[in-house]
């Protein structure tokens, strides 16, 4: 099971979580993506643990809208994820990071 | 900034200009350059002034090495607030804080033109605001930015949970009204 494939799912369940405006890729993303290269799962690292191929771990950098709870969006996020990667991929999710990049209001967002 | 590091960064300067006047005396008569080398010739010679020595050079080094990291560190907050429960950690970036502080003095409707927001860490977890802003000309400063102050304090520790320590408000330019109607 590639990373990508997972990033694509824990991505999909983290934008579809309430109060989530965007996911923020890191600048080697960016950089890729500018090239023309695809990146599956924009905004989430995967990393499957060494020992256990079953086990893996996911970093979700999400992009709040200003008015939401921070803590409590990112709460949702991380049960989201886990259920949603576990439901769909059959592996077990370790953990679930959430490093909230930044806020933007409504109004920013919709330009 | 607290009295350690501050006493490390009179110390440093201290040193810094004296090592630079003993060097510019040096290129400039060849008198004190000689007069040098003697000196270190015979701190070298003898056990007890080289241990001197050397024990100086220790201290000057971790000196500026203080205030090099000092001067790194200051400016922005690195560490951002990480706090874990039994899925993963949460973490909430700086710049998370920055735009949330500046949304909501925007928002307060205060007669802020621009603003620019920056986070520093404070005492315990504590986080300190700087807020720079330009005002229209027709804001009652202390007034208003007192409500701006109170905002943002609100605001940020309802959004983000995190005790705010103090807000700083300097107001760095006020433009006259005129200009946004005149476009």
């Amino acid at each position: 099971m590639s990373k990508g494939f997972v990033a694509q799912y824990a991505a999909q369940a983290a934008l579809q979580t309430a109060g989530v405006a965007d996911l923020e890729p890191g600048s080697l993303v960016t950089l890729k993506e500018s090239i023309g290269i695809e990146h599956e799962g924009r905004g989430v690292t995967v990393v499957f643990q060494p020992e256990h191929d079953e086990l893996v771990t996911i970093t979700v950098y999400p992009v709040i809208y200003f008015g939401s709870i921070l803590p409590e969006v990112a709460w949702s996020i991380q049960e989201r994820v886990k259920a949603d990667v576990e439901k769909y991929t059959g592996l077990i999710v370790d953990a679930v990071h959430v490093h909230v990049k930044g806020v933007i209001t409504r109004e920013e967002s919709r330009k | 900034m607290n009295p350690l590091v501050r006493t490390a960064l009179i110390l440093f300067s201290f040193i810094l200009t004296v090592f630079t006047f003993i060097f510019l005396m040096m290129l400039l008569s060849s008198d004190v350059l000689g007069a040098m080398i003697l000196v270190l010739t015979r701190l070298t010679e003898q056990t007890s002034s080289r241990l001197a020595g050397l024990l100086l050079a220790i201290l000057v080094i971790v000196v500026s090495l203080t205030s090099l990291v000092y001067a790194i560190m200051s400016g922005r907050l690195r560490r951002t607030r990480v706090r874990s429960n039994e899925i993963g950690e949460i973490d909430i970036g700086v710049d998370a804080i920055e735009s949330i502080a500046l949304n909501s003095a925007k928002t307060a409707q205060c007669g802020i033109k621009t603003a620019k927001a920056r986070v520093a860490p404070f005492k315990g977890d504590k986080i300190i605001i700087h807020l720079s802003a330009v005002l229209y000309s027709d804001v009652e400063v202390p007034v208003m930015m007192a409500k701006v102050q109170e905002r943002i304090k609100k605001d940020i520790e309802r959004y983000t949970g995190i005790s705010v320590g103090q807000v700083l408000v300097k107001v760095s330019r006020v433009e006259p009204v005129a200009a946004r109607v005149e476009r």
